[in-house]
């Protein structure tokens, strides 16, 4: 062991000062940075939308549909003003979309639902254009009242122009997901790709129309197989219930390991801050969502890192029941507690691989949490907990018996 | 005397723990005929609404009112000391919902909607094959894993174990018809995680004592290994249980179920850690090596 550290006393008050100092940082960064943290829905509040793509009849639905898809729903989504939308796919043709601290499901559907398909009819009922061919669409005002107002591409100006041409005095439908939504008579050709929507009831209509105009039409239909509205305070109340429940039983463990474990304990303590700082900032990094089935994974892998430093405690005490000395012990001691640890920790690493590899959304964070904390819970018991103890074993005061209770 | 003196005798007492945990299971699978499983909206499809209404509204009046609207008798709860309503429906259509809710409106005047759940009756039936093939192809990597580790009988043993722990969970929870809803997936998860995690820190001890044994004393072996690692089982059981205490007392009413349902599968964990997965094991190899011979 180096001469720097043989002073363990002054080492270990460092290292703690140092955690706790880690530790409040983190914690003000949070209340100060929400980004920090992606809570789930079923702890923030909010709908969560689950669509399934309808295909054609005879077609199936491809990669690129739901590609298309996840980018109009994600258009649409930003279209409502919300931050930080989940988009994600589940399985082949189902998408989920959760709209966090959005709590009217039916504004919510509406915006998700549609497909938004606007078509212009000429009066053979062949199409001219389509939603394809638009650039922009806003609310405008004109002498019937709100509108909305279309501008083409290039390519859908130039079609509209030689429709607006030909069918003079004629009617062309405006028509939205099949239902002609107006039906206006071409008093002149119009060539500077521009077009109104009439007939809307109010300001708020135009808006909603507007928007789903902009973020574009679906490719495919879609059904809606979910709707869940989770009542912001339900979301709220549970969780920062939760956050005082889960400090209470870190304060119990952090008791019990002092009192059972004395020293040894003390410095679980330590690892464990170490541990939660790790889990939290890799967590964030990767911008891993925490949901409820994270809390448990959570909770799980504490309960490892725990019990990685109770392993090697234990046989740290058979050792020197043994009659070895206390470096001695600790030596031997880790060496053997690293297999249990290697062996068991591996084992349900494998099992988080394969459900974060076959399981559906829920069951993936779950387990990217609980393998994330397995590595940490790890790292801290086998190679933190063991650093600080080798320099308390070669401090005079902190080596003494008693503080191992052996 | 600690703990690191008792010298228990497990697997002498191996038939009591299998009765035991026989009995469980068998309740278990008789509650699972007769009245089933409590399944939430994610297994059943159908719709939840929590609404608080500015009016004094009387349950038996609401009931009539929703029961018009819908096929199966709805299940309504009044949260006591508010005005607050839990109403669950077989409704599966977004229409169906907001008819409902209209017609409420009309009869019982106005609220606010806390809770608007909707499910299709697909979701969670798919939710649980997806976990559950998940599982089987995890169990299978497990094994190979502890096969090359160990030995195939401990493989066998812990899967065995982590299996065990899986029923009780949903014995409990059918025999006391608790809600099983789509977190219960995660909590299964958890105690499976939490089982094979206790067992194989039980069976290397086993493992490193092996070669002091002689092949007629697997009994002592197995006793011995248990009672080495006694203390650590204890108490890694009461630390996972402190923090989930806590959140059972004071975490919020939503997680409840979630919460009892990780103490009832972690507390089987660590019973089963300690006297079934040596007895299995023990049972597994005395009954081997008389094959072999």
């Amino acid at each position: 062991m180096s001469k720097k550290i043989s002073n363990g006393r002054v080492g270990l008050v460092i290292i703690a000062l140092l955690l706790i100092a880690a530790v409040s940082a983190s914690v003000y960064l949070v209340s100060k940075n929400q980004n920090l943290m992606h809570l789930g829905l079923d702890l923030q509040g909010g709908v969560s939308v689950t669509l399934e793509a309808q295909p054609e009849e005879g077609a199936e639905i491809t990669q690129d549909d739901m590609d298309k898809l996840s980018t109009i729903m994600s258009n649409r989504v930003n279209e409502f003003g919300i931050a930080e939308p989940l988009i994600q796919q589940e399985g082949s043709d189902r998408m989920i979309v959760e709209l966090a601290g959005v709590t009217d499901s039916q504004e919510a559907l509406d915006m998700l639902g549609k497909t938004a398909q606007l078509e212009f009819l000429d009066p053979n009922n062949n199409v001219i254009l389509d939603g394809n061919d638009l650039q922009d669409a806003y609310v405008s005002q004109d002498q019937s009242g709100y509108v909305v107002a279309l501008e083409f591409t290039d390519e859908g100006a130039e079609k509209f122009a030689d429709a607006t041409t030909e069918f003079l005095g004629q009617v062309i439908s405006i028509s939205l997901d099949g239902t002609v939504i107006s039906s206006p008579v071409v008093e002149s050709a119009i060539t500077d790709g521009r077009a109104v929507i009439n007939g809307m009831a109010d300001y708020d209509e135009c808006a909603e129309l507007a928007s789903l105009l902009r973020g574009g039409a679906l490719p495919v239909d879609v059904e809606v197989l979910e709707v869940r509205v989770v009542g912001p305070q339900l979301g709220s109340d549970s969780l920062s219930q939760s956050y005082v429940a889960i400090l209470y039983g870190i304060a119990a463990i952090f008791l019990f390991m002092i009192i059972y474990y004395r020293l040894p304990g003390l410095l679980t303590c330590l690892s464990l801050l170490l541990y939660g700082l790790i889990l939290f900032w890799v967590q964030s990094l990767i911008n891993v969502t925490l949901t409820l089935p994270g809390i448990a994974a959570f909770l799980l892998s504490m309960g490892m890192a725990v019990d990685a430093n109770i392993i090697i405690f234990e046989r740290i005490k058979d050792e020197l029941r043994h009659g070895k000395t206390l470096s001695a012990a600790v030596t031997s001691g880790f060496k053997r507690a690293f297999k249990a640890i290697l062996d068991s920790n591996v084992t349900t690493l494998i099992a988080t691989v394969v459900l974060f590899y076959f399981g559906v959304s829920s069951i993936k964070g779950f387990a990217i949490t609980l393998s994330i904390g397995i590595l940490a819970s790890m790292f801290t018991a086998i190679v933190f907990t063991r650093f600080m103890l080798k320099m308390c074993v070669n401090d005079k005061v902190l080596s003494k018996r008693s503080l191992y209770r052996s | 005397m600690t703990l690191k003196d008792i010298r228990l005798n497990i697997v002498g007492k191996r038939k009591i723990w299998y009765c035991i945990s026989i009995v469980i299971i068998l309740a278990g699978l008789v509650s699972f005929f007769v009245q089933g499983f409590n399944t939430g909206i994610d297994f059943t499809g159908g719709s939840i609404l929590q609404l608080t209404f500015d009016n004094k509204v009387d349950v038996a009046d609401l009931r009539e009112t929703v029961s018009d609207m819908v096929e199966h008798t709805p299940l309504i709860q009044e949260s006591e000391g508010s005005n607050t309503f839990n109403i669950r429906t077989d409704l599966t259509t977004d229409e169906d919902v907001n008819g409902l809710l209209a017609a409420i409106e009309s009869s019982h005047g106005s609220y606010s909607i806390d809770r608007n759940e909707l499910v299709g009756p697909t979701i969670g039936k798919e939710l649980t094959l997806n976990a559950f093939l998940a599982l089987v192809i995890a169990c299978a990597l497990m094994l190979v894993y502890i096969s090359i580790r160990f030995q195939l009988r401990f493989g066998i043993a812990s899967i065995i174990t982590l299996v065990h722990d899986a029923l009780i969970l949903l014995s409990v929870f059918t025999i006391f018809q608790l809600e099983v809803s789509s977190s219960f997936i995660a909590a299964i998860l958890t105690v499976i995680g939490y089982s094979i995690n206790a067992t194989i820190v039980i069976f290397d001890r086993v493992r490193e004592n092996k070669p002091n044994y002689p092949a007629d004393r697997i009994k002592d072996l197995v006793n011995d290994s248990v009672s080495q690692t006694l203390a650590r089982s204890i108490n890694t059981v009461l630390t996972t249980l402190f923090t989930l205490f806590a959140l059972l007392i004071f975490g919020g009413d939503t997680t409840k179920i979630f919460v009892l349902a990780l103490i009832v599968g972690i507390g089987a964990g660590g019973y089963s850690s300690i006297v079934l997965s040596g007895s299995v094991y023990y049972d597994l190899a005395t009954h081997f090596k008389k094959k072999k011979k």
